[in-house]
């Protein structure tokens, strides 16, 4: 579903964000992303999304590259930003209806997912609602169900948990178990190891810009815990 | 109180990123094209003031020269400070984050207040330095008018930064009783700038045409509007009395401005902020549209949600619908008369083409567009939409703003002035055609000039390189026909326009619709 191929990064500075970055993500796979604070998961997962330019290498999203048709990949796939930042002037509706719209999602199906996913979030009473009312966890949920809406096959999120009150991160977990179960991939990052260890199938582990591990949980842990080996790769590796 | 205004100054104006960072090279050059700005903005004025001031020195009426540029500043001044109150003073985005330092609230308080007076300060001194200078060299005061000068400009923006964050407030306040927030905010602003417009109209009645009685007549015009401009006037120009009693008011009357809003200062942030929510939303049909309907839509609803986008790029839109309601109800001889104007259809009809499409020109919406995308930029980045689906939807609503008005004024034109044909038909097509010249010309700036870290949406509104490049090139593109078409007054002037406009706009729709998608897939 997601193959990225000796992806390299470097901004206007100078600074080599990622380097040479290799990684495919299966149909039903969800693959954990972590790493330190300015590792390079953010800047992998925008340019998966299609939000970011890169000098070398490829990102192939369904077997078709990003670079040669973004709009095909786009398609297919949903990105949640860590922090989004949304059209404040909307009402969360009029948000869902937007995106349900450029992705051409079909009134029933449209309906459908409103109505589940707006429930099981507990923010269908606030759809109504300007978004510049919502607190930072609702303008996450209206991002998942916007994202949910048009069943992705590559779901992407970049810290996904943070703002959301238990029941809601509770909730977004089975989601993403449910949308894998059905053949989807999803791609995320996280700082929250437990998560991770408890979710995934697979796990990316990236320091400086460099992937230093990739793989199945089970392999990469061992009969240790992510956390050891987190730590492990990351602050004597 | 002096750190947070360095930050504040420090972080508004990225002076980081003018001294380090990869953006030093392009921050250097729009710092040179600020200086370029404000020295053509310093000459204009200064050239301005210098036919002013020997137009009145002819008849005896020089001193009423600074009191008139006081006037005016005053009302830009209060003009800003209605549209920016919301945004420095009150509901700004770090609020919480200094409430919470160990800073008295005081010192947060004169904090922003100072930040909001060295905007007006810097509006006053480029519109009063030249103004003086001029009268200075003109009238050839003595040395004390150097230093009551100064003091006095100084103390020019404190009286109408009062009343203009009084009536922000005010406006703010009542905006928050409503759902349609930004419409309450739109229309009350609106018809605020109509009636100081109104105001400024009626100061050519009532004055004496008796030379010797010219400035007192004409400084009771203007006093009668605006008291504090007598003292400024007689302050600067000796009257020791007034001048201590201008400074005195303003100065007071800054301290009890301080201490109400230092008073106030948390209810009133929570007030103007709050957010009116219904939390009763129950889900019924959804319809559906197309994705570039989608993409329209949005942009329209983040344009007229927006009260200082729509007041600054449709104010020209509705100055030119009034004044087509105004010939077709009272018709043109009535306005002649109440502009004071002596011109005839004869001589009016030939130049409105040019004069309305010079209004269109002021007029971009697009030019701004792209950066008010801001932080919200990754959603079309992510979007399975072309950039021509974005570009169209982004000229669209620059195309809805202008182009019903313009045919509308250009049929009301029609029918008032009973031009020529050929004339009709140029009131029609010429605007439109600038229309849609404007529309991508504004979209290409801003595609070169993106301004999409901000914070308070009058950065991109009103401050940004984006639109003040596109006024400019608007302003010759229109400018210049339209001096040949009064100056030769010839009947080739307006095709040849129209042509060479036509032309314009199509390859600049070209330039979009085959470069502009990489150039929009570069930002961010």
């Amino acid at each position: 579903m997601l193959k990225i191929q000796n992806y390299s990064k470097t901004y206007k500075n100078g600074k080599r964000a990622v380097d040479n970055l290799t990684l495919e993500i299966r149909p039903g796979d969800i693959c954990g992303f972590i790493g330190h604070n300015g590792a390079g998961k953010t800047t992998t997962l925008r340019a998966v999304a299609g939000a970011l330019d890169f000098d070398t290498g490829d990102i192939l999203i369904d077997r078709i590259s990003i670079k040669a048709d973004p709009l095909a990949c786009k398609k297919v796939m949903a990105y949640i930003p860590d922090n989004p930042e949304l059209y404040e002037n909307l009402t969360g509706i009029q948000f869902i209806k937007f995106i349900g719209d450029v992705y051409g999602v079909s009134k029933s199906d449209r309906q459908t997912g409103i109505s589940k996913y707006g429930d099981a979030f507990e923010l269908t009473p606030n759809l109504g609602d300007l978004i510049s009312s919502y607190s930072h966890g609702m303008k996450q949920k209206l991002t998942v169900i916007s994202a949910l809406i048009h069943k992705p096959k590559l779901l992407l999120l970049d810290e996904p948990f943070v703002g959301l009150d238990p029941k809601a991160a509770f909730t977004l977990k089975q989601i993403i178990a449910e949308l894998c179960a059905e053949g989807s991939a999803v791609f995320f990052s996280t700082h929250v190891l437990e998560t991770a260890e408890k979710l995934c199938n697979r796990i990316a582990i990236i320091k400086e810009g460099r992937l230093v591990a990739e793989g199945d949980m089970e392999t990469i842990k061992g009969d240790t815990s992510l956390e050891h080996v987190f730590l492990e790769l990351t602050d004597n590796g | 109180m002096g750190k947070l205004i360095k930050i504040y100054f420090i972080n508004t104006l990225k002076l980081n990123e003018f001294s380090r960072g990869p953006n030093r090279m392009k921050m250097r050059g729009f710092f040179v094209m600020m200086l370029f700005v404000s020295a053509a903005m310093l000459f204009s004025i200064g050239s301005y003031s210098y036919f002013m001031g020997s137009a009145l020195m002819a008849i005896g009426a020089l001193d009423i020269l600074p009191a008139v540029f006081m006037t005016v500043t005053s009302v830009i001044v209060l003009i800003s400070v209605l549209f920016t109150t919301k945004g420095i003073l009150f509901g700004f985005k770090d609020f919480d984050i200094q409430m919470s330092l160990p800073i008295s609230t005081g010192k947060i308080v004169a904090g922003r207040i100072v930040i909001l007076y060295i905007y007006e300060l810097t509006y006053t001194l480029l519109i009063m330095l030249p103004s003086l200078a001029v009268y200075a060299y003109l009238a050839k005061p003595d040395a004390l008018f150097y230093l009551l000068a100064l003091i006095s400009v100084i103390l020019i923006p404190v009286i109408p930064i009062i009343i203009g964050a009084f009536f922000g407030m005010l406006l703010a306040l009542i905006a928050s009783r409503f759902r349609k927030t930004n419409a309450v905010r739109i229309i009350v602003l609106l018809l605020f700038t109509l009636a100081i417009m109104a105001l400024s109209f009626s100061m050519n009645n009532n004055i004496s045409p008796e030379a010797a009685g010219i400035v007192e007549s004409l400084m009771d015009s203007l006093a009668a509007k605006y008291p504090p401009v007598r003292l400024f006037s007689m302050g600067i120009g000796g009257d020791i009395a007034a001048f201590v009693a201008f400074v005195v008011i303003s100065v007071l009357l800054f301290l009890l401005f301080s201490l109400f809003v230092g008073k106030y200062f948390k209810k009133l942030n929570a007030v103007v902020t709050a957010v009116f929510t219904r939390r009763n939303f129950k889900l019924t049909e959804v319809r559906t549209s197309s994705a570039q309907a989608a993409l329209f839509y949005k942009e329209i609803k983040t344009y007229f949600n927006s009260a200082l986008y729509v007041l600054n790029t449709a104010f020209g839109m509705i100055i030119l619908l009034i004044a087509s309601a105004a010939l077709l109800i009272i018709g043109l001889d009535k306005v002649v008369e109440l502009l004071k104007v002596p011109i005839s259809s004869d001589q009016i009809a030939p130049i409105l083409p040019l004069g309305v499409s010079l209004i269109v020109c002021m007029s971009s919406t697009s030019c701004s567009s792209i950066s008010m995308e801001g932080k919200k930029f990754w959603i079309i980045r992510t979007l399975p939409v072309s950039s021509s689906q974005v570009f169209i939807a982004k000229m669209g609503v620059n195309l809805t703003v202008t182009v019903p008005v313009v045919c509308l004024s250009a049929l009301v034109f029609s029918l008032v002035l009973k031009p020529s044909s050929d004339i009709a038909l140029f009131m029609f097509i010429l605007p439109f055609v600038y229309c849609l010249f404007i529309s991508a010309l504004g979209l290409i700036i801003n595609l070169f000039s993106p301004k999409l870290e901000w914070k308070n949406e009058a950065a991109v509104i009103k401050q940004s390189a984006a639109v003040m490049l596109t006024m400019v090139a608007g302003f010759i593109a229109s400018g210049i026909p339209l001096y040949f078409m009064i100056t030769l007054e010839s009947n080739m002037v307006l095709p040849v326009t129209t042509l060479a406009v036509a032309a314009l706009t199509a390859l600049c729709y070209v330039y979009l619709f085959t470069f502009g998608g990489k150039k929009l897939a570069a930002l961010g």
